[in-house]
């Protein structure tokens, strides 16, 4: 690594000051875990980092009535072990669950697998999924991003020079509503998504009242597959129906090839992982299994 | 651009270092304190190497700034005996033959011992899970699992 200078302001206002005096010679370090790596490998060259480590009130998990906020320097782990979450959205902790090591998880937090923006990461679909938002600071105001609106390309999101994202807010989920993560990866740990896809389900009566398909590391960003969603509300739930709407999924799918899978091959996994979820969040959301 | 000087707290003993910011822990335990019992590994948070219990937790040495953790209670394969005495889970590894060449033991030993403070009487398949962010090129980790399934059942396997 080239030498940096760290800060480590323990408000944050001092923070955004220090993000926005370096600008591009400056990044924020929360976990390091991908940070490091970029900064070993040369991939970027800065001179100062950011720590978040000394502010207060990042680290906490809360809820307000049926709305939960997780404090950005919350790590994999906890998101992955926390009763509240695992309550409300247990979607979340799985896909935390399932993300490199066990000691990475120590390491790594809910922020920094958003804010990093790498197309394969985990949480950002299951919070898709789920209608979350997060909260930006710039030091002296506060603003509210949907997730859906949060990242631009891979690495590249919303947030401004001088801006942290601080909180992440989970709205209530609601009843007869379940919510699936599904990703397939080529080891059973220490492994990226080749594939995720989550789903959520509301059902009223008989019929699926409104859904919504998020698919993950098969486009420049986490995305609503918009036609697939659609074609749920207000329909008679049925094989063929899950069958056909994981065909639009797959269709709306817009992977790359790469190290891990062809285009191909991930359009297929799209196709197989959105059937399997929207039959879970089926089963689920009118009470059957887990 | 200049040290830092930084107090860590390592197996119990506080040491007083200055190192520049971008120094990681493991440079740190190797290179200042010459503890070379935690290996470098890949160096890019991949292998288990280089694990150290921080706060009881295990985590990735190299992924971690030294800076970061001032003040945290570091645990070393250096710091697990007491006295002259091993740890179980070190009892177990050389009792049973879990290690070959043994650069992951430090790292594998320190996963396991965390993994039994929190689940003291584990299934194979539990141990296998807890020992997935640990990478071992000799063994097949047959061996492995079933030293920290002999630590589990003697009293004070997961003790830190």
């Amino acid at each position: 690594m080239r030498d940096f200078i760290i800060h480590e302001p323990d408000n944050i206002g001092g923070a955004c000051s220090l993000l926005l005096e370096f600008g591009t010679q400056a990044r924020i370090i929360a976990g390091g875990t991908d940070l490091l790596v970029d900064l070993k490998q040369h991939n970027i060259e800065i001179s100062h980092l950011v720590s978040l480590a000394k502010i207060g009130g990042l680290k906490s998990i809360t809820t307000i009535g049926d709305e939960i906020r997780i404090g950005a320097l919350v790590s994999l782990n906890e998101v992955a072990e926390s009763l509240t979450v695992k309550k409300r959205l247990r979607a979340l902790c799985k896909a935390a669950a399932s993300m490199a090591s066990k000691q990475i998880r120590n390491q790594g937090t809910i922020g920094g697998n958003i804010a990093s923006a790498v197309p394969s990461a985990d949480l950002p679909p299951a919070l898709l999924a789920a209608g979350a938002h997060v909260i930006i600071t710039s030091g002296e105001s506060e603003r509210k991003v949907p997730m859906s609106n949060f990242f631009y390309g891979p690495r590249k999101t919303v947030l401004a020079v001088g801006e942290i994202l601080t909180q992440v807010v989970i709205p209530s989920i609601g009843k007869k509503t379940a919510i699936i993560y599904k990703k397939f990866k080529l080891r059973g740990a220490n492994a990226l998504a080749v594939a995720s896809v989550a789903t959520r389900i509301t059902v009223a009566g008989n019929l699926i009242k409104e859904g919504r398909i998020v698919l993950g590391a098969v486009a420049p960003v986490p995305m609503i597959a918009e036609l697939a969603s659609e074609m749920l509300a207000g329909q008679i739930p049925s094989h063929n129906l899950f069958f056909r709407v994981a065909e639009a999924a797959a269709a709306e799918a817009k992977p790359i090839s790469d190290i891990r899978g062809s285009r191909e091959y991930r359009k297929e996994l799209i196709q197989v992982l959105t059937k399997q979820s929207l039959d879970e969040a089926f089963k689920r959301a009118t009470g059957g299994g887990d | 651009m200049g040290d830092r000087s930084i107090k860590l707290i390592v197996n119990g003993y506080s040491y007083n270092v200055s190192v520049p910011a971008e120094t990681t822990l493991l440079e740190v335990l190797r290179e200042e304190l010459q503890l070379t019992g935690t290996k470098f590994g890949c160096d890019t948070g991949e292998c288990g190497a280089c694990t150290v219990l921080i706060d009881g937790r295990p985590f990735r040495s190299c992924m971690t700034l030294a800076v970061e953790v001032e003040g945290k209670r570091i645990t070393t394969i250096e710091g697990l005996a007491n006295g002259g005495e091993l740890h179980p889970v070190q009892k177990k590894f050389v009792e049973l033959q879990a290690i070959q060449c043994g650069f992951c033991s430090p790292g594998m030993i320190l996963t396991a011992v965390a993994f039994l403070g929190e689940n003291p009487k584990p299934t194979r398949q539990e141990v296998r899970r807890a020992i997935s962010g640990n990478i071992c090129r000799c063994t097949g980790y047959q061996k492995i699992v079933e030293a920290v399934i002999a630590a589990s059942k003697i009293n004070g396997g997961g003790r830190k």
